[in-house]
């Protein structure tokens, strides 16, 4: 028997990844798998996932965050800060720092201001102050909408990343992505839903938890995918040494073939589902090969992003973001290991923007040309900022006050939102919560926030807690 | 959640709402037929609905309503109520779930929730029926109710099938047919021993007919040592178990005993009750086993941080609260943890009752930022043997011991029990008031004189402290050992040689250890020795120290200087007595010949660099050294003869005989020790001040300061009430007091659901408000009570489950019956499912029998992906997968990284137990298909099951098959299985005679030696067919 005609089963192929793995424990979930078929862009509300039909007319398809991993310190990248200048070495006024979380500078007796370590500079038509560290973001500002007055509330690195991703800093709830893949379904049918590509340079190596992408309480199947650089770039992807893809397929029909006749005899839906998952694996052994190889992108495009074929560069992930976003992939997250610079801010931030900066840009142009930056939406920023006071020549962690930037599906260009005081310490204009980043984000995909639960332990759960979240209204096109 | 900003502030204000609502129009829905039942059919409608704004949390109460106790909800709100028994139509909370105008509909549109218009219904039958509201079915006391009547009395094996058939009957059906002996022989060895059979093992129960052959099989089972680890596995997700801490650098620790703790435990069916107690108060029994120590490291379990810049405050209100959560969840399947920030919302716990929780845990002494070093040694008999034989090496050596940290030499030897002759010059009692015994001596009261003694115990100078008799006597006997030193000075013979005996009388009480120095002559003989006095084994015996030394002049001053007490203890070592005896004449007990050769020798040298320094010369020596050298000998300090004695002994030729081979011997003993497996278990200190947090903000400090309590609405009984603050051995003791009701409740739930592959009460961690009301209430119950009378025999249960005839069922359904009961909770059938994540990887070693069956260790690292922990740092580290037996260990004990988790674990639903686990989902991935194709354990099995197959299958290829499938499914194949398997081995063989590089490549996969008799290219196309054996469904699921 051969494979294609198996993988005209009755179970529709879009559903392979994502939906249906469905039996008698998730019997809730069924009725999801009847819409699921009438997806065919019938109506731009129907969508493949959880939520059917989507609240709103979406405005983004997919989503790429660009993880700057280890805080990037506001005041040398977004976060222009004439003030500070003025104050540099000079103690940081207590009325401000008195009763805060601090991480580091715990034990220093006196704060001093550390004055920003880099020129700003006003970029494109819009004329938005930048850091010349990052002449190339600098470069697509009139594309971009920088938010100068986020917040978090966990100040150290991993709780922080725990609580950006997933609202809370309780482990075990499901990532932003998951909920994302959760409530939208895959666009892909040969491509994990959600992707983790990751890299290093610039600063410490702060570790990255795999909790980062993990699903949490909802059901495995919404687990970002991390890709690998080195090795298979999804675990256990080659087959075995020996075993060719010939091979390899007769072995999969053969299994396949046995637990058919195995459901007959039991009437098990959850066989059926495991031929159809088989069959998606005998794929993506085929389409993920295909992802990776870029050997047929034009050379110029290696230029544009600065990437080298298969150097696990931030470049190159960059890259493959577009290559997945094309495929349908529904949520890309690229984390850049490379920003904690508690010592040689200055220094430490030119390394890092290296790494990210050119190819940040070229990612949102490369969008823009085919036409896709209006349907993705591209997210920019790291978990915390850095603090106003010097650390040394660096500064500490930082969660009152810092910036990210978003750009395409649904996001107005050009603008900034919010403020941070004089000093870049506390925000004070618009202010920011990670809950209303995530309101704002499910917003552009078709969600409102307080409708997009999940009963877990009893209690309907959802990604933007249970505090009030504001959908960031100014920032929408 | 919260959606009560949203809503209009006053809901209940105004007539204007009021609409009549006809009699007639309130019924229009069906009614339900049997009655309302408050919780089955009311409590969770209002729970979901209201509860949020209008339940147990007051700071979010809205329009002063409370609709979860019949009094708020009848309480009159202005002359209305929400709810008049009897009255639907003139109860504010039907025409508000009623209306039509979108402003007054509850619950309020905005809020995501809607009523059906059957809900709608079973709420105005309620109250017409009388509002009546009962407690929540989970927190009233457990009754025994007596089994109901069937009518099929022949299908009752048990008391559980008649309260499963009553239902069964009631809703026309019958129960499944039995399942064949085979389906029963491998679910029992999956449910009880976590992995399939191998023929030989079922081979006598499948064709054993006789009465009782059955409940035979079980036994055999139960007393299986696999038991204990497949039983292990759900406890360890409960506890969050794992061999990292879990937080940023997810730093490896090692805990395994525990885990070896709870497989034991569950073989030897270590009762519910003490399993409790032991994990959560082992160190506060009355001298705690060593396995009830390592038991108590359960509270050591929860996740950890080493990050720089993470604030000790912060994490310590983490910890506590990771801590609630946690024993909430195992023991009382509450979800207390959702009282951290606010009043629970559903369940009557209040935040005070969170925080009086965490207040039983504010003694545990543990860092809150930083190492979570090992506090307790776990020494393998051999190891145990070695340190001692060891230890006596170096301390029997002729120097002895040389302690470079405290910076002395020191000659002595230690004895268990005495060798005392008698033949005393000085002997004296300084541990008591009345004359003691000891071997064949009697010792005197120290005030009663001494023989042999003419010194003068006041003429204490230098370091030691000045003393009376009197006050030496008392210092030493009223407190065991005084803090002070004390000194005496004797009189002796200048040129002979003495033994002096320091007999220790170690208390009763836990382990500790002090130290002491004795100074003979101002020069340290003994300095900073370890008294380490472990438990009561010691009690009755006393430690000799014995140095021998020689007196160069006619007095001899002794001074015995007491150091730091380290651990807890009832009680301190006594220096029961000390003995001076003249030794000239005898052979030496400890030859001195390197003390006296290094003694004189360091006298020698010091005067030669005094010399040198005299002269200005450089004496090329460290600076603290000369400084040190300068000093007159009578006037050093403690530090400066530290430093002098360290130097030369590193550089005397008296002692490099000795240093090379003493060092040899430390070096040895380093690594023993450091070989011996360490845990870190629960040690107390003063606990910490526990207070509220206001809104879970653990910088707010403006909350009320509380005390352990346990939740105020659960009986109390058991929690002491003699006004000392409780302790953890209280909660353990009230969690497992048979009044507690949700105890047992929670626990006989959880192993329903092992065996029956769903609760009867669907959600495992919550028996609360939110939760499910169980299917079978009385059953639930029944089981529960069975538990407590049984003394908490967890055995009993999971004989009772497994034995009953529901157990017994086929798993297989009809369509009639997933019609009306799709998601099996009638249980009319069995369940059926993939196993979990350990038992897959369980299932393909044993079949292809690599598998090392052995109970507990440490834990084992399978074959990972290269450079899977690469994002883990502080340190970097790498996985390197385990050489030799360790590779085939069972999935229970892959070590488990909290942030990275073995992926194929991952893949499969294994937790990675950062938090509670009750449930594992169960999904059906592509990953979990590239796993058992592509992961090189399960490619290694294969090719080995390949090998097995040919070695031990039979000469034709249908025989092969034949003893393949017998072993991994214990069956044989079906005609249409054997042409496919068989066309597959045809094809792979074609391929890989043509092609014996791959061939090779495959028929050698993994590490296992390769069976080298055997033709490559057989091995490799055969391996194709095990491998396509192993990824069958069937392999690895329970039916």
């Amino acid at each position: 028997m051969n494979l294609k005609q198996q993988s005209i089963n009755h179970l529709n192929r879009r559903s392979f990844l994502n939906g249906v793995s469905i039996g008698v424990g998730s019997l809730a979930l069924t009725s999801l798998l009847v819409p699921r078929g009438l997806t065919k862009e019938a109506s731009p509300l129907l969508s493949g996932g959880a939520v059917n039909p989507l609240h709103f007319a979406p405005k983004a398809k997919r989503v790429i965050h660009l993880c700057m991993a280890g805080g990037p310190s506001h005041l040398e990248t977004l976060d222009y800060k004439p003030k500070l200048a003025e104050m540099n070495g000079k103690p940081m006024p207590k009325s401000i720092t008195d009763g805060q979380p601090i991480a580091q500078l715990q034990n220093n007796k006196q704060l001093k201001c550390l004055g920003p370590q880099h020129e700003f500079e006003k970029y494109g038509k819009s004329g938005q102050l930048i850091s010349k560290a990052l002449p190339e973001i600098g470069s697509i500002a009139d594309d971009i909408c920088i938010v100068r007055s986020m917040t978090t509330q966990q100040i150290n690195h991993d709780p922080a990343h725990t609580f950006m991703n997933t609202g809370s800093q309780i482990s075990g709830r499901p990532s932003m992505g998951s909920w994302v893949l959760y409530g939208l379904g895959n666009g892909s049918d040969n491509l994990p839903g959600y992707v983790v590509l990751s890299s290093s340079g610039g600063g410490q190596d702060q570790p990255i938890a795999s909790r980062q992408w993990h699903s949490g309480f909802l059901p495995s199947r919404y687990q970002g995918v991390h890709f690998h650089s080195t090795g298979d770039p999804v675990l256990y992807i080659s087959n075995p040494n020996g075993v060719n893809q010939k091979g390899q397929g007769e072995v999969i029909s053969a299994i396949n073939a046995i637990n058919k006749i195995r459901n007959k005899a039991v009437v098990d839906p959850e066989i059926d589902t495991r031929i159809s998952q088989y069959e998606m694996a005998f794929r993506m052994q085929t389409s993920v090969p295909e992802l990776i190889d870029t050997s047929k992108e034009p050379k110029h495009m290696f230029d544009l992003y600065g990437a080298k074929p298969g150097d696990g560069s931030f470049a190159s992930n960059c890259l493959l973001a577009r290559r997945l976003a094309e495929r349908g992939t529904r949520f890309i997250q690229l984390y850049h290991r490379g920003w904690d610079h508690h010592g040689g801010v200055k220094n430490g931030v030119l390394t890092t923007a290296k790494h990210v900066d050119k190819a940040s840009a070229a990612l949102v142009k490369d969008l823009k040309d085919r036409g896709m930056l209006e349907d993705t939406l591209v997210i920019w920023g790291g978990e915390f900022g850095r603090t106003p006071m010097a650390q040394g020549s660096g500064r500490d962690h930082h969660i009152k006050g810092f910036s990210f930037w978003m750009a395409g599906g649904g996001i107005k260009g050009g603008i900034s939102y919010g403020n941070t005081d004089d000093f870049g310490y506390n925000a004070v204009e618009d202010v920011v919560t990670v809950h209303d980043f995530h309101a704002t984000m499910l917003k552009l995909l078709g969600i409102q926030h307080e409708k997009f639960t999940y009963k877990f332990q009893g209690l309907d759960f959802r990604l933007t807690g249970v505090e009030e979240a504001h959908v960031l209204k100014k920032i929408l096109s | 959640m919260c959606f009560c900003k949203s809503i209009s502030q006053q809901f209940f204000v105004s007539f204007g709402a009021l609409v009549i609502v006809s009699q007639s129009a309130l019924f229009s829905a069906d009614k339900n037929p049997g009655g309302i039942d408050f919780t089955r059919d009311i409590r969770p409608l209002l729970s979901d609905n209201c509860f949020s704004c209008h339940g147990p949390d007051l700071k979010q109460l809205k329009a002063d309503l409370r609709l979860d106790t019949r009094d708020g909800a009848i309480s009159d709100l202005g002359g209305y109520s929400a709810v008049v028994p009897g009255k639907p139509s003139e109860s504010e909370l039907v025409i508000r779930i009623l209306t039509d105008d979108d402003d007054d509909l509850m619950p309020p549109s905005d809020s995501g929730k809607k009523l059906t218009s059957h809900q709608k219904a079973l709420l105005q039958q309620w109250i017409a029926e009388g509002a009546e509201y009962d407690m929540h079915w989970a927190y009233k006391p457990v009754k025994r109710v007596a089994p109901p009547e069937v009518k099929n009395e022949s299908f009752v094996i048990n008391d559980i099938d008649r309260f499963l058939l009553q239902k069964i009957e009631k809703s026309g059906f019958s129960p499944s047919n039995m399942a064949d002996r085979v389906t029963l022989a491998r679910r029992l060895y999956y449910d009880l021993l976590g992995m399939p059979p191998l023929p030989e093992e079922i081979e006598s129960f499948v064709i054993d007919k006789s009465a009782g052959a059955y409940e035979k099989f079980i036994e055999q089972l139960l007393n299986d040592p696999r038991y204990g680890e497949r039983m292990a596995v759900h406890w360890l997700d409960l506890v969050r178990y794992a061999d990292t801490i879990g937080y940023h650098s997810d730093a490896i620790r090692e805990v395994s005993a525990y885990r070896d703790y709870v497989i034991d435990s569950f073989n030897n069916n270590k009762p519910y009750d003490e399993f409790t107690i032991e994990q959560l108060a082992g160190d506060l029994l009355e001298e705690p086993r060593i396995s009830q120590r390592i038991a108590s490291g359960y509270n050591r379990l929860l996740q950890t941080t080493e990050e720089g810049g993470a604030q000790a405050k912060e994490y310590r209100a983490i910890y506590a609260a990771d801590r609630v959560r946690n024993v909430s969840g195992v023991w009382l399947g509450s979800t207390l943890g959702c009282a951290q920030c606010h009043d629970h919302k559903y369940d009557p716990f209040s935040t005070r009752d969170f925080y009086s929780m965490a207040a039983f845990f504010a003694d545990i002494k543990e860092t809150a930022v930083g190492r979570q070093n090992p506090n307790f040694k776990i020494p393998t008999d051999t190891q145990s043997s070695e340190i001692i034989s060891l230890r006596e090496q170096i301390r029997d050596g002729d120097f002895v011991e040389f302690d470079a940290l405290h910076g002395f030499a020191r000659t002595f030897r230690t004895t268990n029990g005495l060798d005392l002759n008698g033949n005393f010059i000085y002997a004296l009692n300084i541990g008591g008031d009345s004359s003691v015994q000891i071997g064949n001596v009697e010792f005197k009261p120290a005030n009663q004189g001494v023989d042999g003694f003419t010194g003068d115990l006041n003429s204490g100078a230098g370091d030691a402290g000045q003393h009376s008799e009197e006050e030496l006597k008392k210092l030493l006997s009223t407190h065991g050992w005084s803090n002070d030193p004390v000194s005496m000075v004797l009189n002796v013979k200048s040129g002979n040689r003495y033994k002096l005996q320091l007999i220790i009388r170690e208390p009763k009480g836990r382990e500790h250890y002090r130290n002491f120095s004795v100074n003979i002559n101002g020069r340290a003989v003994v300095d900073n020795l370890l008294v380490n006095v472990r438990g009561s084994a010691y009690e009755k015996e006393s430690l000799v120290y014995t140095v021998e030394v020689d007196a160069f002049n006619d007095t001899m001053k002794i001074a015995l200087i007491p150091g730091n007490i380290i651990g807890s203890t009832d009680g301190f070592p006594i220096i029961n007595a000390l003995t001076l005896e003249d030794v000239s004449d005898q052979p030496n007990l400890i030859k001195p010949k390197y003390f006296s050769a290094f003694a004189e020798g360091q006298v020698k040298w010091e005067s030669e660099i005094m010399a040198k320094l005299k002269k200005k010369e450089d004496a090329k020596l460290p600076n603290n050294v000369i400084e040190a050298i300068k000093v007159s000998p009578v006037k050093r300090s403690a530090a400066e003869r530290a430093t002098l004695l360290t130097y030369y002994f590193s550089v005397a030729s008296a002692t490099a005989e000795m240093r090379e081979r003493v060092g040899k011997l430390r070096k040895s003993l380093a690594n023993t020790e450091k070989s011996i497996k360490t845990m870190l278990v629960t040690e107390t200190e003063k606990p910490r001040m526990t207070r509220i947090l206001p809104r879970g903000d653990w910088l707010d400090e403006s909350g009320e300061e509380v005390l352990p309590a346990v939740p105020e609405f659960l009986p109390k009984n058991k929690l002491r009430n003699d006004g000392k603050r409780a302790n953890r051995l209280d909660l353990a003791n009230w969690i497992v007091d048979a009044e507690n009701p949700l105890t047992a409740r929670a626990y006989v739930n959880r192993m329903w659901k092992l065996f029956f592959g769903k609760g009867l009460s669907s959600r495992l961690d919550d028996l609360g408000g939110q939760g499910e009301p169980p299917s079978h209430p009385e059953l639930l119950d029944w089981l529960a009570i069975e538990f407590v009378e049984n003394d908490w025999d967890m055995k009993h249960i999971v004989r009772l489950l497994v034995s009953s005839a529901a157990y017994r069922q086929t798993s297989v359904s009809s369509v009639k019956l997933d019609e009306v009961d799709a998601g099996n909770r009638m249980y009319a059938r069995q369940s059926r499912f993939r196993v979990d994540a350990e038992m897959v990887r369980d299932a393909a070693l044993r079949i292809s029998g690599l598998l090392i069956v052995q109970n507990g260790g440490y834990s084992a690292k399978p074959y990972q992906p290269i450079g899977y922990w690469k994002h883990l740092n502080f340190p970097k580290r790498k996985w390197n997968h385990d050489k030799g037996e360790n590779q085939y260990r069972r999935g229970l004990y892959t070590f488990w990284c909290r942030t990275f988790l073995h992926p194929s674990m991952l893949a499969f639903d294994a937790p990675s137990r950062e938090e509670c686990s009750a449930e594992r989902t169960r999904s059906n991935t592509p990953q979990q298909a590239l796993v058992l194709l592509n992961d090189p354990t399960y490619v290694e099995a294969s090719r080995v099951f390949a090998e097995q197959i040919l070695q031990n299958g039979g000469s034709s290829d249908e025989a092969r098959l034949e003893w393949a499938f017998s072993r991994a499914l214990s069956r044989k194949p079906l005609d249409q299985e054997r042409v496919i398997l068989l066309d597959l081995l045809k094809s792979q063989l074609k391929r890989y005679e043509v092609n014996i590089k791959e061939a090779k490549q495959a028929a050698s996969a993994g590490q296992w030696p390769v069976a080298k008799a055997l033709k490559p290219e057989s091995v490799a196309a055969w391996s194709s067919v095990s491998r396509a054996i192993m990824n069958l469904y069937e392999t690895t699921s329970r039916f």
